[in-house]
């Protein structure tokens, strides 16, 4: 009994030790492996099926795009061409040249019939594509999605490397659309033959990196694609994302080296930006920051009830403390640096509690219920400011925390009464915003329910200009009627991005779409 | 007749249901031996009892706390510097004795990372606590005494399903299975109150099942019985008032239980919802700050250190008070 007992103790204590030493060994071997993390489980890596920054980020590294934005600006660059498409006098046809010897990462190579399938593939009714918009203005688009057709009529493959596109009407953004990341090029033989789930769980593309491994909630981690194109890159033998839902867990691991890359916690921004220990990489990019009304909500039909929140909210004072400054002020629905955007034309609602008051007592309301809902487990600091100041103006505000798959199923059947959200721009133009949130065609899936006849015309109308100073008189008019007359949302502010890097990690691109690229990042001295 | 199972036997293990509960109960029955103390002094106990716990000083010290707490939870309006909900966005996690902003004095304990005045919402934040524990307790005691009467008196099948039921309870992790009906329900401070209550009747109704089948094979059930009384009857106005000691201390002792519960689930984001102001949801909204700012959940965790520390104080000199033979 007592030798027994003896062997578990030397037993218990080995397996103590022996993952000790093991840990020591796996680092040092793996040095050129950069350590990032996700803070939720990818529901799979088909970047049709899904639109989260996640999925975009990952398929920047999966796959890749025809045209794509050149570092961290907002021109635009070939990636799979050969050069920019050359376009036909009267706006509708395309002409596209591929870049030759192009492989996916199980050798086969990559040609016009692959750009094909990835189109037909978005627009397919009843398939996985999620961003159908994308390739609608292509000929032929809306027949596939009503399902009387199967293939693209606006697509005409001339040889393997070339092909030519012709759009149902002359639309500029066009272009732009190919370089978000759901337009990626995916492999066409090989999802015919495996089918779209597998596809997902075990994706093959032409991106600097290749799946290697996924264990569910624990981590995903890519390896270098041997075939890919450009030259001397990735520099990275692989990225490996761990799954950390808990933001303080990452914030800690970052801080004791166990990973490269790291969101910055608002409560550690000084600690970590005056500490020098840090690279702290800062980006302006392509968001707004916003309260959005639902149209069909009863206690929020009165525009001047509407009006009445977007006074009472101090969006300044927020700005200031809660998001310690790092932002600009909203005063339009789309973001300024997105060209027909003038955000100096337009005033914004300055805080003004007493006229709040006047119009809730104007529209009969001295006290009001109101319910706002959000993603996630505990309410952002800024709706429990939001909550506080509209209570002080009789507005009490019940906050209605739901996770991010019943929140998503109620929005699109457009319950969602409120929601503080963001919107990141897919691409750098006015549509991207305003025809996704107030269409009526769209509305209701962002449960904006709005619905207005002169706007969707005025929208209708923006797609088919191209002259930029008509667009752009186009959407400020636009900007005044949503924001301003029917105040069918509150634009609140544009946030800057922040991200903390260790010291010897160089070469990450932060875009202002929010998707960043390590195609080009190094470790050390190596690389260089 | 039935199962006739020492009562002891079950009373030992309604303290350790799973090794490490949250909400811990302390034995106060294992060495109780009902209907005892009832034959040898009837009335008298109660009268007896209290002239023994006002000799327990820490006892004392305990019920004192508790009363001031009552105090204040019923008086926070008054006693409140500010509105616990006010915020000053300016003085966000200001130390404690920091000037307001408005004028009114300063924020003695700080303020939180919404700029709210700790002290106030520690005020508030008793309300919830005692609200907690007195509701939670209150439906474990509904329900537990009521099986476990019904268990006890009639013995038999019925015994048997109740007791295997209330042994499920026990196979749960207590925590475990209070979030889960938490995620059931949703988050909010009510749902604490029917999760509480829910997890912790299966300890109350053994405890009552144990003491019915003791006392129903006494004389004067036997008595009451030969008289013709309904069941009803002979449980409720003969075999519950007897067992009336062990379920007060049992109550006094899950409140404080219940009190970390509630705490915990707070803690976890499930319980109090913003602005409403918890011990727990406190602690989880210091969570970010426990580096930069540890005051801001030192605060709250020193309220709900005190507040358990004083009702298990209580409750430990409640249970030496009621047993009888501790007398001399």
């Amino acid at each position: 009994m007592r030798k027994f007992r003896f062997a578990l103790v030397l037993f218990l204590v080995a397996l103590v030790l022996i993952p000790l030493g093991g840990c020591g060994q796996t680092q040092t071997a793996q040095t050129n492996i950069l350590h990032d993390y996700f803070s939720q489980d990818p529901p799979g890596f088909d970047p049709q099926a899904d639109t989260t920054l996640m999925i975009y980020s990952l398929a920047r590294e999966l796959f890749s795009t025809l045209v794509r934005y050149k570092g961290n600006t907002l021109e635009l660059e070939p990636e799979l061409l050969a050069e920019m498409p050359t376009i036909s006098p009267d706006g509708l046809t395309y002409t596209f040249k591929l870049k030759q010897g192009v492989k996916f990462s199980d050798g086969t190579e990559l040609t016009s019939k692959d750009v094909k399938f990835t189109m037909e593939r978005m627009l397919m009714k009843g398939g996985v594509g999620q961003s159908p918009w994308l390739f609608e203005p292509i000929k032929g688009a809306k027949e596939m999605e009503d399902g009387t057709a199967t293939e693209l009529a606006g697509f005409k493959i001339i040889d393997p490397y070339t092909f030519e596109i012709t759009l149902s009407y002359p639309y500029a953004p066009f272009i732009e659309y190919l370089a978000v990341p759901s337009a990626s090029i995916l492999p066409a033989d090989y999802i015919t033959k495996v089918g779209n789930d597998e596809f997902s769980n075990h994706p093959i593309g032409t991106g600097p990196f290749v799946l290697d491994s996924w264990t569910h909630d624990t981590e995903v981690v890519l390896k270098k694609n041997p075939n890919y194109f450009e030259p001397g890159l990735p520099k990275l033998d692989g990225i490996d994302y761990r799954i950390i839902s808990d933001d303080a867990t990452a914030n800690l691991e970052f801080e004791n080296g166990n990973l490269d890359v790291s969101s910055i916690p608002s409560a550690k921004f000084d600690e970590w930006t005056k500490s020098g220990k840090y690279q702290i990489l800062e980006s302006t990019p392509l968001n707004t920051y916003y309260l959005l009304f639902n149209m069909k909500n009863h206690a929020l039909k009165d525009v001047r009830v509407r009006k009445a929140i977007a006074y009472a909210i101090d969006k300044q004072k927020i700005l200031d403390t809660i998001l310690l400054g790092h932002g600009t002020l909203a005063t339009t629905f789309v973001t300024p640096g997105i060209p027909g955007v003038d955000p100096s034309k337009f005033p914004g609602y300055p805080y003004d509690p007493e006229k709040a008051k006047q119009l809730l007592h104007d529209a009969g309301v001295d006290h009001l219920s109101l319910e706002i809902w959000q993603i996630g487990s505990t309410p952002p600091d800024v709706v429990v400011a939001i909550q506080q100041q509209l209570a002080e103006v009789g507005i009490d505000l019940k906050i209605t925390m739901m996770d991010r798959a019943a929140f998503r199923q109620a929005r699109a059947n457009g319950q969602v009464p409120m929601n503080y959200g963001n919107w990141w721009a897919d691409f750098p133009d006015p549509d991207n915003y305003m025809y996704t949130y107030f269409h009526s065609s769209q509305s209701k899936s962002m449960s904006s329910n709005y619905n207005n006849p002169k706007v969707d015309q005025l929208l209708n109308e923006a797609r088919t200009t191209t002259d930029p100073a008509k667009r752009a008189a186009i959407y400020q008019q636009l900007e005044q009627i949503i924001v301003y007359d029917d105040v069918a949302v509150v634009p609140l502010f544009h946030l800057k991005d922040y991200l903390a890097v260790q010291p010897d990690v160089h070469g990450v691109i932060m875009h202002p779409t929010g998707v960043n690229s390590y195609r080009a990042v190094y470790k050390g001295n190596q690389g260089q | 007749m039935g199962t006739t199972v020492p009562p002891t036997k079950y009373n030992t293990r309604r303290q350790t249901s799973n090794g490490f509960s949250l909400f811990r109960r302390t034995a106060l029955e294992s060495d109780t031996e009902p209907g005892r103390m009832v034959l040898t002094k009837g009335t008298g106990l109660w009268v007896d009892s209290w002239h023994r716990l006002k000799k327990n000083r820490p006892a004392m010290a305990g019920l004192a706390f508790i009363i001031i707490l009552v105090v204040v939870a019923l008086t926070a309006p008054l006693l409140a510097p500010v509105s616990p909900y006010a915020q000053e966005l300016d003085l966000r996690l200001a130390p404690p004795g920091t000037p307001r902003a408005d004028g009114h004095g300063v924020y003695i304990l700080g303020a939180d990372h919404m700029g709210r005045d700790i002290l106030s919402r520690i005020i508030y934040g008793s309300r919830i606590s005692l609200a907690v524990g007195l509701v939670s307790e209150f439906i474990v005691s509904v329900i537990g005494i009521t099986l476990g009467a019904i268990a006890g008196y009639y013995g038999g099948r019925v015994d048997n399903i109740i007791m295997r039921i209330s042994d499920i309870m026990f196979a749960f992790p207590d925590l475990l299975f209070a979030i889960g009906i938490m995620f059931a329900l949703g988050p909010s401070i009510f749902n604490v109150f029917i999760a509480l209550g829910v997890v912790g009747w299966a300890g109350m109704a053994r405890l009552v099942r144990s003491q019915v089948i003791a006392l129903k094979e006494m004389d004067f059930v036997e008595a009451a019985r030969a008289q013709g009384l309904s069941d009803w009857m002979i449980v409720t106005r003969h075999i519950l008032p007897n067992c009336l000691g062990p379920i007060i201390v049992s109550i006094s002792l899950g409140i404080p239980g219940a009190i970390m519960g509630e705490a915990g689930l707070s803690f976890l984001g499930l319980g109090a919802q913003p602005p409403l102001a918890s011990w727990g949801s406190m602690i989880y909204d210091a969570r970010p700050y426990f580096t930069t700012d540890p005051l801001f959940s030192v605060f709250p965790g020193i309220a709900i250190m005190l507040t358990v520390f004083a009702f298990n104080l209580f409750g430990d000199g409640l249970r030496d008070a009621l047993d009888p033979r501790l007398k001399s």
